[in-house]
C-alpha cells in the first residue's frame, strides 16, 4: 500500500514554493517563538527563507517549530552578508523528514555561528534526507555548545552534514566537540 | 487563488507597515498560480500574531513575500502557522 502510494507520487509534481525574503534590513532581526511552525511540505515542494544584508539575526526558542517533510521538500535557510547569527536552546525543534528530503541552513559572508545548548533539537532524519549545515566566508568564530544537536533520530542513508569553508578565523574551542559529535553520527550510517 | 492566477502587491516609499493578525487567513493556492506581496524602501514593519494562518498550496503554486531596504522589522510569535504544500487538500 505504502509503496504503491510512492510510486504514484513520483510522477505528481507539486513543486510549490513559498520564499520569504529579506534584503537590506538595517536592524538586528529576532525571529520569536512559532515564527515558522506546522509547517507540512510534500512532493517537491520547496520552504525558503532568505536574508541578504542583514544586521545580527537571533533565532529564539521554537522558531522553527513542528515542521514535516515529505518527499524530497526541500526547508532552505540562507543569511549572507550579515552579523552574528545566534541559534538558542530548541531553535529548530521537533522536525521529521522522510524520503530524500533536505534542509539547508547555509550562512555565509557572516561573523560568528552561535548554537546553545540544544539548539537543533528533536530531528527525524529518514529515507534518505539530509541535514546540512554551512558556514563559508565568515570573520567570526563558530561557537557550539555541548549539547547543541540533541535528540538527533536517523534511519538509514541519511546524513547530517556540517561544513565550515574559508573562514577568517573558525578554530573555535568548541571545534573539537563538534568533531566528536560529527563522527558519532557518521559512524552511525 | 484561482489555477494559473496571478496576484502581485506592491507598496514602496513609505514608513511603516502593520499587518494585524489574521491579515491573510485561510489561503489556498490552487494548482499553478502565484502570489507575491513586496515591500520596498520604508522604514518599519511589524508582522503580527498568525499573519499567515491556514495556507495551503497545491501543485507548482508559488507564494514570495518580500522585505527589502528598511530600518526594523518585529515579528510576533506565530507568524506562519498551518502551511500545507501538498497535492489534494485533505480536511
Amino acid at each position: 500500500m505504502k509503496k504503491s502510494f510512492l510510486f504514484f507520487c513520483f510522477f505528481d509534481i507539486v513543486k510549490s514554493f513559498i520564499i520569504i525574503s529579506i534584503y537590506n534590513l538595517t536592524n538586528d532581526l529576532c525571529l520569536p517563538s512559532k515564527t515558522f511552525t506546522q509547517i507540512n511540505q510534500n512532493i517537491n515542494s520547496t520552504f525558503q527563507f532568505e536574508i541578504n544584508y542583514g544586521q545580527n539575526i537571533l533565532f529564539t526558542s521554537d522558531s522553527f517549530i513542528n515542521i514535516k517533510q515529505n518527499l524530497q521538500s526541500k526547508l532552505l535557510i540562507s543569511i549572507t552578508n550579515s552579523f552574528d547569527v545566534y541559534f538558542s536552546r530548541y531553535s529548530f525543534n521537533n522536525f521529521s523528514q522522510e524520503d530524500r528530503s533536505l534542509i539547508d541552513i547555509w550562512i555565509k559572508y557572516g561573523q560568528n555561528l552561535i548554537f546553545e545548548d540544544y539548539a537543533i533539537y528533536n530531528i527525524d532524519i529518514y529515507r534518505s534526507s539530509i541535514l546540512r549545515i554551512g558556514f563559508q566566508h565568515s570573520r567570526g568564530t563558530l561557537q557550539m555548545s555541548m549539547n547543541a544537536f540533541s535528540n538527533i533520530n536517523e534511519g538509514r542513508f541519511i546524513f547530517l552534514r556540517f561544513f565550515i569553508i574559508k573562514n577568517q578565523i573558525t578554530n573555535s574551542p568548541y571545534l573539537s566537540s563538534l568533531d566528536r559529535k560529527r563522527g558519532q553520527e557518521w559512524r552511525k550510517d | 487563488m484561482p489555477s494559473y492566477s496571478y496576484m502581485k502587491l506592491y507598496f514602496s516609499n513609505f514608513v511603516r507597515i502593520l499587518l494585524n493578525e489574521h491579515s491573510f487567513d485561510h489561503i489556498t493556492q490552487e494548482q499553478s498560480s502565484e502570489l507575491i506581496i513586496n515591500f520596498d524602501h520604508f522604514q518599519s514593519a511589524t508582522l503580527s500574531h498568525n499573519t499567515f494562518y491556514d495556507f495551503h498550496q497545491l501543485d507548482q503554486s508559488r507564494f514570495h513575500l518580500s522585505l527589502s531596504n528598511f530600518q526594523s522589522l518585529i515579528i510576533e510569535e506565530t507568524l506562519f502557522d498551518t502551511i500545507t504544500q501538498c497535492k489534494y487538500l485533505s480536511f
